[in-house]
């Protein structure tokens, strides 16, 4: 299956579920530096694995489906679970991306001006992602 | 309190554009990948550059912290994987084995991680 974007899709998530999603990011940011602060870098940079976005997303699409099948009178939780499920095979995807991301900006930001490790780490991080992903839909996934 | 409340719009900001990213991506095991961004890290190692210049030390903790959470994402979707099939099948489709909870047992990523540390 090819990658596609809808951006339909965006009209489908309410006011309020931006507003949790925006809340719930900036509350574990602040609690990373305050971790930080309080306990060192080492200690807070923990938290700054921590899946902010995910948990979000992934009830939102859960909600998003079985309302799409209920509309459709289907009275089932199931499709909305097993998508969720799907997401999450994704993050777990993306945490590898994740780990190489920090790992560049740990080993190169002595050396390199800051702005140009970001960008690297970013690049690294998706490209990554995307080859990991593209391995587990071509081999591991049945 | 001035530096928090920019911690706080800025991780907002990037939680939601990611967040976004990954709704109107499709198929959504793709869309999952922007789950998994680094927001929280770009959006506190992004200040904390600027504040103190360069924050090499804290971007140690994400790699011990991302270890556990894939260690438990992937027990985690191996349990549903296994539950699913116990209870209902997902149209011969074994990709769609995996579970929500699978990732709410990773989203605990952190703490191990910080016993582990």
């Amino acid at each position: 299956m090819n990658v596609s974007c809808n951006l339909g899709a965006l009209a489908k998530t309410k006011w309020y579920e931006y507003l949790v999603r925006f809340a719930f990011g900036g509350a574990i940011t602040v609690t990373a530096g305050i971790l930080a602060k309080r306990f060192g870098p080492v200690f807070g940079g923990l938290f700054l694995a921590f899946p902010a976005i995910f948990p979000a997303s992934a009830t939102l699409l859960a909600k998003h489906e079985t309302r799409k099948k209920q509309n459709v009178g289907i009275v089932s939780s199931s499709r909305g679970r097993q998508a969720a499920a799907v997401d999450a095979a994704g993050a777990t995807l993306g945490s590898v991306g994740l780990a190489a991301f920090a790992l560049t900006i740990w080993k190169l930001l002595p050396y390199y001006h800051s702005a140009l490790v970001f960008l690297a780490a970013k690049a690294v991080w998706l490209t990554l992602a995307i080859l990991t992903w593209r391995i587990w839909r071509k081999h591991l996934c049945r | 309190m001035l530096q928090y409340l920019f911690r706080f719009l800025m991780g907002g900001m990037i939680v939601s554009l990611f967040a976004s990213l990954g709704d109107v991506l499709k198929p959504k095991s793709f869309a999952g990948l922007f789950g998994a961004a680094p927001s929280v890290a770009l959006a506190t190692l992004g200040l904390t550059v600027l504040a103190d210049g360069k924050g090499v030390c804290r971007s140690r903790g994400p790699i011990h912290g991302r270890r556990s959470c894939i260690l438990l994402c992937i027990l985690g979707t191996l349990y549903l994987a296994n539950a699913a099939q116990k209870g209902q099948p997902c149209a011969g489709d074994n990709r769609e084995s995996y579970g929500v909870a699978g990732s709410r047992i990773g989203n605990l990523g952190g703490i191990p991680a910080a016993i582990e540390k």
